[in-house]
């Protein structure tokens, strides 16, 4: 069952366009990864699935309800992000109770362990908390919410590996103790791949791929072997990245497009290997003709 | 599926009321100091003072009334609405369950109990201003009218509520869509204009010689008005979070 849809969405703030025509279903209970480069349009989307904005164009749907100033979807929902503010008023002990009077699954006990996990002193005040802290205090706010839709826009920003690795899994194991829809949008995908069930890469203001996490991975593949070998069977198919070194190519292709059986290519001496997910999203959203060396040559 | 909470807008209004009155209760101690402050200040004086004299003969009367009182509560109310509106308040809403709706019927209704609390101080200050002088000055103290008479008291809240509604509707304008912010300029400075061009044009002699309970209730009126527009502002209204 979807619990988002989207149709055509798009945003612009004055003359930049933050979305374009984007149209996707998220499917209820599932950790999904919203990945992108800076500026892609991750957060505006998630802002726009949160209520916070309307798209300009376009129809978007949150518990098949317009989710803008909805207070419904307010309820269902909790949106953490590194801008997620308190009341100088309150200590993180009184945020823990307010947290508790709002949210009807709330879990204090969960709370007070993990930030007792993480070493984080309830009597100070929000905003005393040092980054990583922070980051840690409002993951945990988060996730005792035990909302439908918990939206986490970078909430290991700050944190430390260790922290992170151990927030990884207790963003697993809340979910299985209680199913929910997670988005996630993250620069660490390498770590949090492990976590994930589905992937939207963004890019440019458009949803380029939207896939279950094994099928992501398989979009593109590497090749590598002796340049004459590969030069016919590249110059047939989209290349996204190509390395030329002594007399060897090694190349990142289409895997839909490779029309050749592996044993075809083992006997030409090429080599097939996939990438990882953050490998895929690197390629599939990286500039063609760009590169950093050219800035300096 | 995990099943959906189902929550009024009423539940989360109390709520939202509940915490914002118990966080910026800080506005009322402000309140307090600001009118212990004034005191001071004015206790030889008084909200006017006038003087003659003749010879040797010299009469000096100091008038001790609630006017300024009204006028300091009146625009502490406005300040204190306008930073309700404050992108940081804003913010701090989003923390938990809310819509731009709920927030702005949350803090309306904050002002008005601020706006009766407000009526309480100003009128222990008025009394302790009295007793203070009745007790420091040796000059003779002629009490015209201790006792403050339930319309007074109406007029006040009413004047208070006012500026809080006003406060409120002025920041709330400005942290609205763009189409608003342009009416509204272009509505205060057609305003200005007509007030510098044809200051005879308008005339609040009538509002004037109105009854206190009349003059209570056309500002309540406004001040709903006020209200409601607010609601609807914050109804239509993005959140930027930058």
């Amino acid at each position: 069952m979807n619990i988002i849809q989207c149709e055509e969405l798009s945003k612009s703030f004055g003359r930049r366009h933050a979305l374009q025509r984007v149209t996707c279903a998220i499917d209820a209970e599932k950790i999904i990864g919203i990945i992108g480069r800076n500026g892609a349009g991750k957060s505006t989307l998630l802002n726009i699935f949160a209520g916070y904005i309307k798209p300009t164009t376009g129809s978007c749907k949150v518990f098949n309800e317009n989710p803008f100033n909805n207070i419904q979807t307010a309820a269902n929902m909790i949106f953490i992000d590194d801008r997620l503010s308190f009341s100088d008023y309150l200590s993180l002990e009184d945020i823990l109770k307010m947290g508790a009077d709002f949210y009807p699954n709330w879990q204090n006990e969960l709370a007070y362990r993990m930030l007792d996990y993480a070493g984080i002193d309830l009597t100070a005040k929000h905003q005393q908390l040092s980054k990583g802290q922070l980051a840690t205090f409002n993951l945990v706010y988060g996730l005792v919410s035990r909302c439908a839709l918990t939206i986490l826009d970078e909430p290991m920003n700050g944190m430390d590996e260790v922290i992170r690795t151990d927030f990884y899994r207790a963003i697993l194991k809340e979910y299985l103790a209680f199913p929910r829809t997670f988005l996630i949008t993250s620069h660490h995908l390498q770590e949090m791949e492990s976590i994930l069930e589905e992937i939207l890469l963004m890019d440019e203001g458009s949803v380029i791929a939207h896939a279950p996490l094994d099928e992501f991975k398989e979009q593109l593949i590497s090749l590598s072997g002796p340049s004459d070998a590969l030069a016919d069977l590249l110059s047939e198919t989209e290349v996204y990245a190509q390395k030329i070194m002594a007399g060897m190519t090694s190349a990142i292709i289409d895997a839909s497009k490779l029309f050749v059986s592996e044993e075809i290519l083992r006997a030409k001496g090429i080599t097939v290997s996939s990438l990882n997910a953050s490998e895929v999203c690197k390629y599939l959203t990286s500039k063609k003709g760009s590169d950093i060396d050219a800035i300096f040559d | 599926m995990q099943s959906l909470t189902n929550i009024s807008l009423k539940t989360i209004v109390i709520k939202q009321v509940k915490w914002k009155a118990k966080l910026y209760i800080s506005a009322l101690s402000s309140l307090v100091i600001v009118q212990i402050i004034f005191g001071i200040l004015t206790f030889g004086s008084g909200s006017g003072s006038s003087g003659s004299g003749q010879g040797s003969l010299n009469v000096q009367f100091s008038n001790y009334s609630l006017d300024m009182i009204l006028i300091i509560s009146a625009i502490w109310a406005f300040i204190v609405a306008l930073l309700f509106t404050t992108k940081a308040h804003r913010i701090d809403d989003l923390s938990v369950i809310s819509s731009r709706t709920s927030s702005a019927i949350a803090n309306i209704f904050v002002i008005i109990i601020y706006s009766f609390f407000a009526v309480i101080i100003m009128i222990s200050t008025y009394y302790l201003q009295a007793l203070g002088i009745a007790l420091a000055e040796k000059n003779s103290l002629v009490i015209d009218n201790l006792f403050i008479s339930p319309s007074i008291l109406i007029l006040c809240f009413s004047s208070i509520c006012l500026f809080g509604a006003m406060g409120l509707l002025l920041g709330t304008i400005f942290k609205g869509p763009a189409v608003i912010k342009i009416f509204v300029s272009m509505f205060i400075l057609l305003g200005l204009i007509l007030i510098f061009m044809s200051p005879g044009s308008i005339n609040l002699l009538p509002i004037i010689m109105l009854s206190n309970l009349m003059i209570s209730v056309l500002y309540l009126f406004v001040a709903v008005l006020c209200f409601s527009l607010t609601i609807r502002i914050a109804d239509k209204s993005e959140v930027s979070r930058k």
